[in-house]
């Protein structure tokens, strides 16, 4: 016998984000999977701070709209409001956007639902804000705090995305002496198709034109601190350039990054051998994970590193920085070096530039990986739910 | 209470961090702690009466704007610290209560012995212009603007 709940999941963040990668690309995958196969009915949820109360978002709009990229985003938000005596008995509440940046703070929402009978489940990317908040803008890191602490009293349940986070979780738990809430890892999922090839005439002129210039290495993902996109250009001055590697750095540019992009910029081979690219969208992405010789992680730390797992789906070999979380989620198909080395970064890349036959080797390998779907990580979490929360 | 125990040391935990890497955290601990369970619309003034100047300042400012001051509103308000508690309370609730974002969002100021908040039509006509904070598409284009009007918009909304 299947016990039907209802799914509450706030999306407010999602809603207004100008760029789906990251936690908003997890919160909308995992969302059009619940949305497309599970037995909750789920129910979207968009904040109103002037009404102080939840709207209710069409299903079908929002799969229309990331799914079939159909339709105006604002027009998904319904005039249907959702108090929150109904989120109640019976119901489970789903934190898995990136919230803790909304006005509705944790510490005032989960008491209320708690006391209404409702089960509260939290899906944690990471905890950088409290394990290394030198990395964060510091709004985010305050606001993180009462969502953490929050989660970390009433929560039901958590799900992760890597072993490192649970254990950075558990040592937290330890740390305030609370007892941590039932801690299930579940992998962010990918969807891609090795044999998909992205052609030159689907992207931008400029992208092609970049990507022409052979070999290049590429960094994905948001220009930020922990980041590291320092090192490789450090790198690239101490001896990428005198092997011909070219750069591609592709991701916003986000907080505290005035040094580097300065640096980036005024770099006297930006715009012939380094470049950088931000708002590309997924096809033009996926093209330049096809065409790179390596994609490069060299992160301080990560909740998980989502473009490891898109770079190894389109058979590109990785460069990572020997820290848990990417050996974690790398295995053994990326190839790691020393965190924050340049010059054991520039020797890896020399071995595989004159080892052909061991780059061909990696690449081999990378034929037989094969990622959680999206619909598995979203299936996962649903047996998570039924199990802990019924 | 427990609850707070948790949020004080995950305080501690952050800021020892932050001290470490050479990088004080400018939200105070009794910030921080005086802004948990906040509803997002209300504020309860009593809450704040006890503290000192300047945690008032800091306290009550991030429950209203979600953030820390800019420096020139810092500084305005520094110089007011060494007036008495009524006296640098009263002025600042004048000053929180018919700002924008107060307007904006709808925030209600309870239980403040000082006087009753104005919800005037000044307050419900800048009260619509959430509808404009709330569309991602406009997001959007406000952020390719000339930074000139970026800098204007976010004085008004922000």
């Amino acid at each position: 016998m299947v016990i039907f709940m209802k799914l509450y999941i706030d999306i407010s963040v999602l809603t207004l984000a100008t760029y789906v990668t990251g936690i908003q690309r997890a919160t909308c995958e995992v969302t059009v999977r619940f949305l497309e196969n599970s037995n909750f009915e789920t129910v979207l949820l968009h904040y109103n701070a002037a009404d102080n109360c939840y709207y209710r978002i069409n299903n079908l709009s929002f799969l229309n709209y990331y799914i079939r990229q159909k339709g105006v985003k604002e027009k998904m938000i319904t005039k249907t409001p959702v108090k929150l005596e109904e989120i109640a008995q019976g119901c489970i509440f789903f934190d898995l956007d990136a919230v803790w940046m909304g006005r509705i703070k944790r510490s005032y929402l989960l008491p209320v639902l708690k006391r209404q009978g409702a089960k509260i489940a939290v899906h944690i990317y990471d905890i950088i804000p409290v394990t290394h908040p030198q990395y964060c803008l510091q709004r985010g890191v305050y606001c993180f705090m009462d969502y953490i602490g929050a989660h970390l009293i009433y929560a039901d349940v958590i799900i992760t995305n890597a072993g490192a986070t649970a254990g950075a979780l558990d040592n937290l738990a330890d740390a305030v002496k609370t007892p941590l809430p039932p801690c299930h890892i579940v992998p962010l999922g990918a969807d891609f198709n090795h044999a998909e090839t992205v052609w030159e005439k689907e992207v931008g002129k400029n992208i092609s034109t970049a990507a022409m210039k052979r070999p290049f290495l590429l960094m994905v993902g948001t220009l930020e601190p922990r980041k590291n996109h320092k090192l490789l250009l450090s790198a690239y001055d101490r001896g990428l350039k005198k092997m011909g590697c070219n750069l591609i750095f592709a991701g916003a540019v986000g907080w505290n990054m005035e040094q580097f992009t300065s640096a980036l910029n005024n770099h006297p081979d930006y715009g012939t051998h380094i470049f950088h690219f931000e708002g590309l969208n997924d096809q033009e992405i996926f093209y330049l994970y096809q065409k790179a010789q390596f994609v490069v992680f060299p992160s301080y730390t990560e909740g998980f590193g989502l473009p490891v797992v898109e770079a190894f789906v389109h058979g590109t070999p990785v460069l990572a920085a020997d820290i848990p979380v990417l050996r974690e989620v790398g295995k053994e198909y990326a190839v790691y070096f020393k965190q924050d080395d340049a010059d054991e970064l520039c020797t890896k890349v020399m071995f595989y530039t004159e080892h052909n036959a061991e780059y061909e080797k990696i690449k081999q390998k990378l034929l037989a990986y094969r990622p959680i779907s999206w619909k598995d990580s979203a299936d996962k979490m649903e047996e998570i739910f039924m199990e802990e929360l019924q | 209470m427990e609850t707070e125990k948790i949020y004080g040391k995950i305080y501690r935990i952050v800021s020892d961090s932050l001290k470490a890497a050479d990088r004080p955290f400018e939200y105070s601990r009794i910030t921080f702690l005086s802004n948990i369970g906040n509803h997002p619309q209300q504020i309860d003034i009593s809450k704040y009466l006890a503290l000192s100047n300047p945690d008032f300042f800091q306290s009550v400012y991030t429950a209203v704007y979600s953030r820390l001051p800019d420096q020139k509103t810092s500084d305005e308000w520094e110089r007011k610290f060494q007036r008495t508690r009524r006296e640098f309370q009263r002025a600042f609730l004048l000053y929180v209560t018919k700002s924008n974002v107060a307007a904006i969002n709808h925030i209600q100021f309870i239980h403040n012995p000082y006087f009753t908040q104005h919800t005037g039509i000044r307050y419900k006509a800048l009260g619509c212009l959430y509808r404009l904070t709330d569309k991602s598409s406009l997001r959007e284009l406000g952020k390719k603007l000339p930074t000139p009007i970026q800098n204007v918009i976010r004085k008004v909304f922000l």
